[in-house]
């Protein structure tokens, strides 16, 4: 074996990967040739370096406490961004509740679980439901206005709701109610009793479906 | 391997990576509590930066816990958090200037600071090392990368591959090139430099 031939297997030897005789051959070639044995030593030890060196590789020791902070502001970042949208999906379930109640069709449970899903689940993971809103058409800017004022009262409202350790279920409930009054009150909207129990309860109180209980956990 | 991370299980890891989709604090800080000092030492030899590093080590967490639910638990999180850090790294360099070509052996310190855990604490150690960071500092960022995680990392070939994004071969090809260019770089080194490697060497078994 020749100078250039050794070479050739460099890579292979120090991946691990050169079988048994070539192996042997390398080595008998490497015992007799000072540059191919200076030229590997250089590799071998590069390798050593970068593999046992653990020098300057320390985080601040608060690096976790400040991420998690981080987690917590980018999940109130991810609800402001879409609240908007939100607000916009919420307002066209409720008028789904509203269309399918006024022509008998709705059991009271259905449209509004699409919404509270929507609402409870604010976090970072929230992508399908803001794309499934996307489509849908732009509200009035009266309209728009109206919701907007009604979206900072229930931010206000699931906030303290929140606070106080109560079930975000209800303040949803409560805040559904709200936007289905601002709707109410919408002259081209249809005309909504206000006993029918769709409009009281939007949402099941029960908590069997799992909603609730993301809630509470989101509020640790 | 080159970390004092804590080392998970593959079941734990799925249960944190379960817990932490559902917002669980206590699953998310186990995550990164044991992840994070690995992570940060392949991004600190990427960057060079302590606080840049810092800076893209939070970053490629908050953006793997942003999009959690598209990971599939069939990898390691290690595995896609250090392909998230990888492409943070990437972005960063782009806005750096490259180090410069030259390098002048004799201008390097002796160590770098806060050098304390090595049984091989002499002058010559510390040269030996000065001058392997220094070139491994020349190399392109997905060499820098490969060198790093086949390494000090010590992955596969094909581990690497997943978080480089590119084949398996692509990935050879680079830790084949960036030894040909350590060895470009570090074998012109004056016989007194190479002495102090090979004082390294033999001390270092
Ligand atoms: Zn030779």
């Amino acid at each position: 074996m020749d100078c250039k031939q050794a070479e050739k297997l460099f890579d292979a030897y120090l991946d691990g990967e050169l079988s048994g005789s070539m192996a042997t051959e390398l080595g008998a070639h490497r015992l007799q040739c000072a540059n191919c044995r200076r030229a590997l030593a250089l590799l071998e030890v590069t390798g050593h370096i970068i593999s046992s060196d653990r020098k300057p590789e320390s985080l601040t020791p608060d690096f976790t406490d400040r991420l998690l902070a981080c987690v917590d502001e980018q999940e109130l970042g991810n609800w402001a961004k879409w609240q908007h949208r939100f607000y916009l999906g919420a307002a066209l379930a409720a008028a789904a509740v509203i269309v399918l109640a006024f022509a008998g069709f709705f059991d009271g449970t259905r449209v509004g679980m699409v919404a509270g899903e929507k609402e409870v689940n604010p976090s970072m993971t929230s992508d399908a439901p803001v794309e499934a809103i996307e489509d849908d058409e732009p509200i009035e800017p009266a309209k728009e206005a109206a919701l907007s004022e009604w979206f900072r009262r229930t931010e206000k409202n699931v906030k303290s709701k929140k606070e106080s350790g109560e079930s975000l279920q209800r303040a949803l409930d409560s805040t559904l109610e709200q936007v289905l009054d601002v709707l109410e009150n919408e002259a081209d909207m249809a005309p909504i009793n206000p006993d029918t129990d769709a409009a009281k309860t939007p949402f099941p109180a029960s908590k069997s479906d799992g909603v609730g209980d993301v809630a509470e956990e989101d509020g640790h | 391997m080159a970390t004092n991370a804590t080392t998970i299980t593959r079941e734990h890891e799925r249960d944190l990576i379960a817990q932490a989709k559902q917002g669980d604090r206590v699953a998310l800080r186990e995550l990164v509590d044991s992840h994070k000092e690995r992570l940060y030492g392949f991004i600190f030899r990427m960057v060079r930066n302590q606080h840049d590093a810092e800076d893209i080590c939070q970053d490629a967490f908050l953006k793997a816990f942003a999009s959690l639910e598209s990971f599939s638990t069939e990898y390691r999180f290690s595995t896609w958090l250090f392909t998230i850090g990888y492409r943070v790294c990437l972005n960063n360099l782009r806005r750096k200037k490259p180090v410069s070509s030259e390098l002048d052996f004799t201008t390097l310190p002796g160590s770098d600071s806060g050098d304390s855990n090595d049984i091989l604490e002499s002058e010559d150690a510390a040269k030996a090392k000065s001058m392997v960071w220094a070139c491994v500092d020349r190399l392109s960022p997905p060499q820098r990368a490969t060198v790093l995680l086949f390494y000090k990392q010590e992955l596969g070939c094909h581990e690497i591959a997943r978080i480089l994004q590119m084949p398996p071969a692509t990935v050879k090809s680079h830790l084949h090139r960036a030894r040909a260019c350590l060895r470009e770089l570090l074998e012109p080194m004056t016989d007194r430099a190479y002495e102090t490697f090979r004082n390294f060497a033999q001390r270092a078994g």
